[in-house]
């Protein structure tokens, strides 16, 4: 284990309007939800905001914000994560490929159109010449950022680095997501089925949503849904991360994994916290990415059942919506419950109270494929 | 200002994502490059793209931009001097 990395500064642009902590989220309630959009143009100059897709403008504001906020003008490096890139000028491209007969091609929309925009355009505006990189790697794209930024930092390559993650919603790229069942349909159906308590519940391990549970959760309608799918949304998240801590730290990042359809989800945890010397009870939270498609839902369920039964449970997606690097959220999250020691309430998943946080775990899965753990611990 | 001129100036604010402009705030002798509209070579690409897709002419000599894109009547003026379409 080399250095320790420390979160310094952090931003968010998501579907949730600017608020106070711990002063409420609203739950997402479409099956596709566009963020929130602060004035960019306190971030970008009006020229260059003008060729801007949402993705391009969402993360370098979130950059911005988050060098900003750790009080650091110039990073060693720039690392971002997208799954789905700058979808807006890939469709616009294609789309006027299509209708020009594949003859002429608008140059703005295709240059922008690539995965690595952000951290090219990241770069030009703050005159960044260091290490650049983009990965892209569905939803462990944000996962495998941060890893190269902790490694980076542990093995002493870099001082601070600017890591995070974007995903924007496009008109067809996004709507494509129902054709293979990702995108919830009829969700007022739906949700309006999960109110009739006396439905049977179709989802495996029925016992996680009781009556009770519900009484006392009046929100949380998508993550009780028994239809496949889920709401899609838009947001960007992004870190300052250090091997040196400033006033304004959140938390220490001690240790992330990605595993790839694992076969057995508690082997794998017990194995990351024991090479963190931690065992189970040391966990006080954990943040998990249900996000109300039964058909994967159970991966948490089994947890919240399980191995964690007795430890409080917080979940984000119903704030978030789902995308690519929405952990990123939950990154977010845990950094101002960490610095806090505010807990929304209606993040909780279950009952549990605890005194003093001490460490976050947050684990998330997209279609039951990649499975990544995040480890966060307060200072 | 004939229809061509109001055409070319919703076409370019349109092309060029050129935000919170109207086509009055665009005046046909106005530099489009430098100090007056303030494009730059990306935009100088879109254009020479907007005047083949719309009108048919297709620039062989890129360097033509420079004197066709000097402002909008001189586009026009081009324009009605070379359009296949």
């Amino acid at each position: 284990m080399g250095n320790k990395v420390f979160v310094n500064g952090i931003s968010s642009i998501s579907v949730q309007e600017e608020f106070t902590w711990g002063k409420g989220f609203l739950e997402v309630s479409e099956e596709i939800s566009r963020a929130h959009k602060p004035d960019f143009k306190k971030y970008i100059k009006p020229a260059a905001l003008r060729r801007m897709s949402p993705a391009i403008k969402m993360g370098l504001s979130a950059g911005k914000m988050a060098l900003e906020d750790a009080k650091l003008e110039m990073p060693d490096a720039i690392i971002t994560g997208t799954g789905q890139g700058c979808k807006r000028d890939t469709e616009r491209f294609l789309t006027e490929m299509e209708s020009g007969g594949e003859v002429l091609l608008s140059p703005t929309s295709f240059i922008q159109s690539t995965h690595n925009t952000l951290a090219g355009q990241m770069a030009l505006h703050i005159k960044c010449r260091g290490y650049n990189i983009t990965y892209t790697q569905n939803s462990a794209s944000l996962e495998l950022a941060l890893q190269d930024a902790l490694m980076q930092l542990q093995e002493k390559s870099a001082k601070n680095i600017l890591t995070g993650g974007v995903e924007e919603i496009s008109e067809l790229i996004t709507g494509f997501m129902a054709f293979d069942g990702q995108l919830k349909k009829n969700h007022k159906t739906d949700l309006l089925d999960n109110r009739d308590l006396n439905t049977p519940n179709l989802v495996s391990n029925q016992d996680v949503f009781s009556k009770n549970y519900l009484a006392d959760l009046p929100q949380g309608r998508l993550l009780q849904s028994k239809t496949p799918g889920t709401f899609f949304a838009e947001g960007s998240q992004f870190f300052v991360l250090s091997s040196e801590k400033n006033k304004n730290n959140y938390a220490e990042l001690k240790d992330l994994t990605v595993k790839y359809r694992p076969e057995n989800m508690n082997t794998e945890i017990q194995t990351f916290l024991a090479k963190n010397d931690l065992e189970l009870s040391d966990i006080d939270t954990l943040i998990l990415g249900n996000n109300g498609d039964f058909r994967f839902d159970n991966h948490y369920h089994t947890l919240q059942q399980g191995i964690f039964k007795e430890t409080l449970q917080l979940g984000f997606k119903q704030f978030s919506g789902e995308y690519d690097t929405a952990s990123g959220f939950a990154v977010w999250a845990a950094c101002r419950i960490l610095k806090s020691g505010i807990i929304p309430s209606e993040m909780k998943l279950n009952k549990k109270s605890v005194s003093k946080i001490k460490n976050i775990l947050i684990y998330n899965q997209y279609l039951g494929k990649n499975h990544s753990l995040i480890l966060l611990s307060g200072l | 200002m004939t229809n061509l001129h109001t055409e070319l100036k919703k076409s370019i604010i349109e092309q060029l994502n050129l935000e919170d402009m109207q086509v009055e705030d665009i005046a046909s002798d106005e530099p489009l490059f430098g100090d007056g509209l303030g494009l730059d070579s990306i935009d100088a690409l879109e254009l020479i793209v907007l005047l083949e897709k719309d009108y048919g002419i297709k620039l062989t000599d890129p360097t033509q931009g420079r004197e066709i894109f000097t402002s909008v009547n001189r586009m026009a003026e081009f324009i009605e001097e070379n359009r296949t379409k």
